[in-house]
């Protein structure tokens, strides 16, 4: 509960970065969320977005200090809810929480994105590809793209590409 | 000397190769792995609320807000031709939309002409990230259930629109004959 009442106070932090860009064009963004995993059985719990687990069987992956670079500088944190479930799949459906400090012209903000996708592998490591977005909140703007990504025991690095609006 | 029957097996396995798919070395008694592409083409019904019934992948709907969406006789092409009943549990929870793009969970089952094996009937169940104007930005497939064995997995890219009713799944894997 004490996470969840994070997340929405975070949440309200986003309306000052999204002020930078009301009103304006759409702002074209691409910047990754990187550093080292931890992995324990079971959803993430507490996390929001990245509390959802349809089959019942998954692992949280969590990024405690990542580091952020690109259009946004900072760091964040990351929980990831992998669903191992339905071993048939090649792929595992990933429904991820990050809770970023993006630094962008001077001005850091706090925003909780949701990320969604599936976890492939792809030789020594696997790869996330999927979508992400803001959360909604009343009288702030919008923001939302496309992701990619690699994981491997040592590192995960998640690179978002999209637009704030 | 090999017998008919791995002759015919070689012959059929040659012909599959119109299709422009590797095959790997062929042997008495091991399986015979194919990789290549699945065309599925079809137009979607309008959804109904809830999620959908059939495999228990596609009866769950972890953020409460679902529709099923069928895509009846989809046209399959590619490595194996044939028609397949899609059923979509489409995800429209509020927390999912935000993540810019909407979960489904989708089964299937259908019958297709592969080669060696002639017409069999399979089913399955696949994941998509369906994003904006139905484009798929990542997704897997999976066969469960085969009348001959046949085993398959792979990725999927390609359009699931549900509001227009357009479908165009392109399949991208490994198909196992026993």
């Amino acid at each position: 509960m004490i996470r969840r009442l994070a997340l929405l106070n975070a949440v309200a932090m986003v309306a000052v970065l999204c002020a930078s860009t009301a009103g304006a064009k759409p702002l074209s963004v691409s910047f990754t969320i990187s550093g080292a995993p931890s992995i324990s059985s079971g959803a993430c719990t507490g996390a929001g977005y990245a509390d959802i687990c349809r089959s019942g069987t998954c692992t949280c992956l969590t990024v405690e200090s990542g580091k952020i670079t690109g259009s946004f500088t900072g760091s964040g944190e990351v929980f990831a809810s992998i669903d191992t479930g339905d071993p048939g799949l090649q792929c595992q459906p990933v429904f991820i929480t990050a809770n970023a400090t993006l630094t962008r012209k001077k001005v850091t903000q706090t925003s909780v994105l949701d990320l969604l996708g599936v976890l492939c592998p792809a030789g020594a490591h696997q790869s996330f590809t999927g979508g992400w977005g803001i959360e909604p909140s009343p009288g702030q703007s919008t923001g939302n793209g496309t992701m990619t990504g690699t994981f491997s025991k040592t590192k995960v690095s998640i690179t978002l590409k999209g637009t704030i609006e | 000397m090999p017998d008919k029957g791995i002759i015919a097996k070689l012959a059929a396995v040659s012909a599959a190769a119109i299709l422009a798919f590797s095959w790997p070395q062929s042997a008495r008694g091991k399986p015979v792995t194919v990789s290549g592409t699945l065309k599925v083409t079809g137009t979607t019904s309008g959804p109904a609320a809830g999620p959908c019934g059939g495999l228990s992948f596609t009866q769950s709907c972890p953020d409460g807000e679902c529709v099923c969406v069928q895509v009846p006789g989809a046209t399959i092409s590619g490595t194996a031709t044939g028609k397949v009943d899609l059923s979509a549990t489409i995800d429209n929870g509020e927390e999912d939309s935000s993540a810019g793009c909407t979960p489904i969970y989708l089964s299937f089952s259908g019958t297709a002409r592969i080669p060696v094996e002639g017409i069999t009937t399979e089913s399955g169940e696949a994941f998509f990230v369906q994003c904006g104007n139905g484009k798929l930005e990542g997704g897997a497939w999976g066969i469960t259930t085969s009348s001959v064995g046949l085993k398959g997995r792979g990725i999927v890219s390609g359009t699931f629109d549900g509001t227009h009713g357009k479908v165009a799944l392109k399949l991208t894997g490994t198909l196992t004959l026993p």
